[in-house]
C-alpha cells in the first residue's frame, strides 16, 4: 500500500513537474540616442512630456493618423536624463516590424495606465521622434525581422525632433 | 456621532451595568492532572473548560491544573488537546471541598488545533462555531522554515497571498500592501500599520507561534474596521514551566535561474537566520526572551534584506483567577526596493535607475493584558497595546518618510446567565502619523460591542452580536458604523455540525489611501481625502465533520461589497489615486479535509477554493484573485525520528490584473497557472537536536503573480535547532 502511494505520488509530481511555466521571451533590443547640448545634457522639447520606444507590424496602410492605432507594444518610459539608453521590446518572431521612438504630449504614465483604445483615438497625443533605419541605407526605414527564438540585437535609434515620416 | 450609533453605545453600556460584579454562591475547587492514555505521560497545554461557565485553564508542564470558584453541584468538564480526542464528563463539586481527578486523553492521528479564540473572542471549539475558522498548527509552520508567516497562509483553504497582501475569500486584490481588508492580530491585539493600513509580516515572529487562527468572513461585529474580509490571529507560544534555552540556525540557498539570459548575479544566493531564545519560570513569574537576525540577498536584484529583532514576553499569575501578561517586539529592518523588473528579457533585474534603492523600516510593539475570572459566571479582560512603525525611503527619485503610532485599549467582559454566554466590551484607539509622503494626521476610534451566544438546546446554538464604531481623522472626517452579525450552529451528531451566519463589516480608508502624494518610478500618486468607508454584507453556510481520523469542512459563501476602495488612474492627468468605485459580489465554495490512511502512518490533507469575484459596477471580474486554488499535502513519518512531507499547490492564473494586462499581439505580460511542489523533512536524533529541511518550488517553476514581478524560484533551507 505504502509503495503504491509513493509510486502514485511520484508519477503525479513527475507529470505536473514537467510544466515549466514562463520561459525566456523573444523580441529585439538596441540603444536610443538623444541629441545633447554642449554640457552633454539631453535636449528634450518642453512641449513634450516623455518618450517611449514602440513598434508596429509593417503594413502598407501605415500613416501618421493610423500609427497610434497600430502600436503593438511600448517599452518602459525612457529616462530623459540619459543621452544613451538601452531598450527592449518583446515581440513574436517571423514578422516584419517598424520600430520608433514616440514622444507624448500627455503625461508619460498615461501611456501605461490608459487603455489602448482611448490612446489610439488621439493621434495628436503622439509625435514620432525617431525610427530604426536601414543600416545600409540610413535615409530609409529599416525593418526588424527575426526568425529564431533569440533576441535580435542592434536595433539602434537616434532621436530627431524634426523628423519627417517615412511613410 | 450619529444618533443611532449613540443609542448603540448607550445600549451596550446599560447591558454592561446590568452584569453583577460578583456572584455569591457555594463553590468548590478542582485539582487534576491530564495524561496520555497510552504512555501515561503528562500533557502540558491541555485545555480544561467547565461547560456553562466562563471558567477554564490550561495544564502546566506536569499536566496539572487547578480551578477554583466552581459552583457546587454537578458540572460538565471538557478537556481538549491538539492530537487528542476531546473528553467530556461530569463531576460533582462540593462546597469548600477540592476534588482531585486524573484525566486520560486518547491520541488521535490528526494534529489540527480545534479550540480557537478568534471567532467569539473566547475559547470555542471549531465544530461549535457559527462561522468558518481555519487553523495552522505550530508544527505545520516550523516544518516549512518560513521567513515570515505569510508563506504558510496559502496552505489554508480560502486564503490567498498576493504580493504580500493577504486576502480571505477574495476580499482584497493588490494595492502594494496598502489598506488591508484582513485584520491581523497577535494574541488578540491589532498590528496593522496605522499610516498605510497594511500588514508588516516581518513584525510577526515566525518561530514562536503556537497556532494561527483564521476567521473567514466578516469580523467587524467584534473587531471593527479592517476585518472586512476576515481576521488572522497569531497566537504566540505560552511560556513553558521548565527553564529552556534554544538556538536556531537556519540557512537557505536560492537556485540560480535556469536560463542563462536571466542570470543577474554571479555570487551564490545564500540566506541566513539565527534566533537565541530563553524562557524561565520563577514562582508566579514567567519570562521569555529572544534575539535574532536574518538576512538574504534576495532572489532578484534589490530583493535583499537585513533584519534583527528582540522579542520578550512576561507573565505574572497573581492567583489562579488573575493573570497579567506583557509582550514586546522590536525590529530593525533594511531592505532593497523592487517595483517591477527591468524588462521581460531580464526579469530578475531591477530597472537601472532603481538599482541601489532601499528603505529602512523599524517596528515596535508592546502589549499588556490583564485577565480576571471573578466567578464561574463572570470574567474580565483588559488590554492595551502600542504599535509604532517608522520607514524612510532612500530611492533614486523619492526620499520620503513616515512614522506612525497607534495605541489601542480594550475592556472585555464575559458573562454567563442561564443558557446564555454574553461577551461585551469597549475599545478605544488613537493614531498619530508624522510623514511627508501623506503629511501629519491624527485620529481616534471609539467602539462598543456586545455578543450573545444562546444555547437553545444541547445541540443548537444561536449567536447574535453588534458593534458600533465611531472614527475620526483630523477631527474633520468622521465615520459612524454599526455592524450586526447573526449565526447559528447545530450539531447533528458528536461528529457532524451545520452552521450558518450573516454579518455586515466595514473598513475605514487608511491615511495612505486618502493622503498619499508621491512619485515612485514613473507612477505618480495623488491624494483623495473624500474617501468613504467600504462595507460588506456576507453570508455563509457550512458543514464540519471531525472524527479521530478524518476532519472535513465545507462552506459556501456570498459577499456583497459596496464602495470598495481601489487604485484608479485619472484619465485627465494619468495620476493614480484611490477611489470608492466598485460594488462587487464574491461568491464561492471552499472545502478542506485532513485524514489518515488506514493501516499506514500517512496523513494527507486537501483543500480547494473556488471563487467567482465579480466587479458589479464594471461588469467584469475583480483583479488579482485566483478562481481555483487546490492544495494537497502528504505527511509521511518514516520512523519516530524521521518525517517526510510533500506539498502541491495549484493556483489558476488571474483573470484580470490592473496595470499590465496580457498583450496577445506581442506575448508580453503573460500569466500562467501556478504549480508549486515543495518537500519537507524532519529528523530528531535525540531530545535536544532537531534538523529540518525544506525544498520549495522544487521543480523551479517560473511564474508571475504581480505584473512584472517574478515568483520565487527553487529554494532549499536547512534549519538546526538545539534545545537545552
Amino acid at each position: 500500500m505504502m509503495r503504491k502511494i509513493l509510486l502514485l505520488s511520484f508519477l503525479l509530481f513527475t507529470i505536473v513537474g514537467c510544466e515549466q511555466g514562463l520561459q525566456p521571451v523573444t523580441g529585439f533590443e538596441g540603444t536610443i540616442t538623444f541629441p545633447t547640448g554642449d554640457a552633454g545634457e539631453v535636449q528634450f522639447p518642453d512641449s513634450l512630456n516623455g518618450a517611449v520606444a514602440a513598434f508596429v507590424k509593417f503594413d502598407l496602410s501605415l500613416s501618421a493618423e493610423t500609427l497610434p492605432q497600430k502600436i503593438l507594444g511600448y517599452s518602459q518610459p525612457l529616462n530623459l536624463n540619459r543621452p544613451q539608453q538601452p531598450y527592449f521590446l518583446q515581440a513574436y518572431p517571423d514578422e516584419f516590424y517598424i520600430v520608433g521612438v514616440i514622444a507624448t504630449k500627455i503625461p508619460i504614465n498615461q501611456i501605461l495606465t490608459l487603455p489602448q483604445d482611448s490612446l489610439s483615438a488621439h493621434p495628436e497625443y503622439f509625435q514620432l521622434i525617431g525610427y530604426y533605419r536601414n543600416p545600409t541605407q540610413p535615409d530609409q526605414l529599416g525593418f526588424v525581422h527575426f526568425t529564431d527564438t533569440k533576441i535580435q540585437e542592434g536595433i539602434n535609434i537616434t532621436v530627431d525632433y524634426n523628423l519627417t515620416l517615412p511613410f | 456621532m450619529t444618533t443611532s450609533v449613540k443609542y448603540i453605545f448607550v445600549f451596550i453600556g446599560l447591558i454592561f451595568c446590568s452584569f453583577p460584579a460578583t456572584t455569591a454562591a457555594e463553590t468548590g475547587s478542582l485539582n487534576g492532572v491530564v495524561l496520555d492514555s497510552t504512555t501515561q505521560t503528562p500533557l502540558p497545554g491541555a485545555n480544561i473548560q467547565v461547560q456553562g461557565t466562563v471558567l477554564g485553564t490550561s495544564a502546566d508542564e506536569n499536566g496539572e491544573f487547578y480551578l477554583n470558584n466552581l459552583p457546587s453541584g454537578k458540572q460538565t468538564i471538557s478537556v481538549n488537546m491538539i492530537g487528542y480526542k476531546e473528553r467530556r464528563f461530569s463531576i460533582e463539586i462540593q462546597n469548600h471541598r477540592t476534588l482531585f481527578i486524573t484525566i486520560l486523553l486518547q491520541p488521535t492521528s490528526l494534529k489540527t488545533p480545534q479550540l480557537v479564540v478568534t471567532g467569539a473572542k473566547r475559547s470555542i471549539q471549531i465544530k461549535k462555531s457559527p462561522v468558518s475558522i481555519g487553523t495552522i498548527s505550530s508544527e505545520n509552520i516550523r516544518m516549512r522554515l518560513p521567513t515570515t508567516v505569510e508563506e504558510v497562509l496559502p496552505y489554508q483553504s480560502g486564503v490567498q497571498v498576493v504580493g504580500g497582501q493577504v486576502n480571505i475569500r477574495g476580499s482584497s486584490g493588490y494595492a502594494r500592501g496598502v489598506g488591508s481588508r484582513v485584520l491581523l492580530l497577535v494574541d488578540g491585539l491589532p498590528v496593522l500599520a496605522s499610516d498605510n493600513g497594511g500588514i508588516y509580516w516581518d513584525a510577526v515572529p515566525s518561530n514562536n507561534i503556537q497556532r494561527v487562527e483564521i476567521l473567514k468572513g466578516p469580523g467587524s461585529a467584534l473587531y471593527g474596521s479592517n476585518a472586512l474580509g476576515g481576521v488572522i490571529n497569531i497566537i504566540t507560544s505560552p511560556i513553558k514551566a521548565k527553564n529552556k534555552t534554544s538556538v536556531l540556525a537556519q540557512g537557505g540557498y536560492y537556485t540560480p535561474p535556469s536560463h542563462q539570459t536571466w542570470q543577474w548575479r554571479q555570487e551564490p544566493l545564500f540566506t541566513g537566520k539565527w534566533v537565541l531564545e530563553n524562557e524561565r519560570r520563577s514562582g508566579n513569574w514567567g519570562l521569555q526572551a529572544a534575539a535574532g537576525q536574518e538576512s538574504s540577498p534576495g532572489y532578484f536584484q534589490n530583493g535583499w534584506y537585513r533584519r534583527w529583532f528582540l522579542r520578550g514576553k512576561m507573565e505574572y499569575k497573581h492567583s489562579s483567577a488573575v493573570q497579567w501578561n506583557s509582550r514586546l517586539f522590536m525590529m530593525n529592518d533594511i531592505h532593497g526596493s523592487f517595483t517591477q523588473w527591468r524588462s521581460a528579457k531580464e526579469p530578475f533585474n531591477s530597472p537601472i535607475e532603481a538599482v541601489g534603492d532601499y528603505l529602512t523600516n523599524d517596528k515596535l510593539q508592546w502589549a499588556l493584558s490583564y485577565s480576571n475570572i471573578v466567578s464561574a459566571s463572570l470574567s474580565h479582560r483588559w488590554q492595551i497595546s502600542l504599535f509604532r512603525t517608522a520607514f524612510r525611503n532612500h530611492f533614486h527619485d523619492n526620499k520620503t518618510y513616515s512614522t506612525s503610532y497607534s495605541v489601542t485599549t480594550e475592556w472585555q467582559t464575559d458573562y454567563q446567565w442561564g443558557n446564555h454566554l454574553s461577551t461585551g466590551g469597549f475599545e478605544v484607539s488613537g493614531t498619530q502619523v508624522n510623514a511627508d509622503i501623506w503629511s501629519t494626521h491624527s485620529g481616534y476610534d471609539l467602539a462598543a460591542y456586545l455578543q450573545d451566544e444562546w444555547h437553545l438546546t444541547l445541540r443548537w446554538r444561536l449567536t447574535a452580536g453588534i458593534r458600533a464604531d465611531f472614527s475620526s481623522i483630523d477631527q474633520s472626517q468622521n465615520y459612524a458604523q454599526i455592524n450586526p452579525k447573526i449565526g447559528t450552529n447545530y450539531a447533528l451528531s458528536d461528529q457532524l455540525s451545520l452552521r450558518a451566519s450573516l454579518g455586515r463589516a466595514f473598513r475605514t480608508p487608511s491615511i495612505a489611501e486618502q493622503f498619499t502624494e508621491t512619485q515612485q518610478s514613473y507612477f505618480e500618486i495623488k491624494p483623495n481625502p473624500n474617501l468613504s468607508p467600504e462595507t460588506s454584507l456576507s453570508g455563509e453556510i457550512g458543514m464540519h465533520y471531525e472524527s479521530g481520523n478524518i476532519l472535513a469542512d465545507i462552506a459556501g459563501f456570498l459577499t456583497q461589497y459596496q464602495d470598495l476602495i481601489e487604485p484608479q488612474s485619472d484619465p485627465s492627468d494619468g495620476k493614480i489615486y484611490f477611489q470608492n468605485i466598485t460594488n462587487a459580489k464574491i461568491s464561492g465554495v471552499e472545502f478542506s479535509a485532513d485524514w489518515k490512511i488506514p493501516y499506514i502512518p500517512v496523513k494527507q490533507s486537501l483543500s480547494y477554493t473556488y471563487l467567482n469575484p465579480r466587479d458589479v459596477s464594471a461588469d467584469t471580474v475583480l483583479a488579482y484573485r485566483h478562481q481555483h486554488v487546490f492544495v494537497f499535502s502528504n505527511e509521511i513519518p518514516l520512523s519516530r525520528k524521521v518525517y517526510f512531507g510533500i506539498d502541491y499547490q495549484y493556483r489558476s492564473k488571474f483573470r484580470r490584473v490592473q496595470l499590465f494586462p496580457y498583450n496577445p499581439a506581442t506575448g508580453a505580460d503573460k500569466l500562467v497557472p501556478i504549480h508549486l511542489w515543495s518537500f519537507t523533512a524532519y529528523y530528531q536524533p535525540g531530545n535536544h537536536l532537531t534538523l529540518r529541511l525544506s525544498l520549495e518550488n522544487a521543480f523551479q517553476y517560473y511564474y508571475v503573480m504581480i505584473e512584472r514581478n517574478m515568483g520565487a524560484p527553487r529554494q532549499i533551507k536547512l534549519g538546526v535547532e538545539y534545545v537545552f
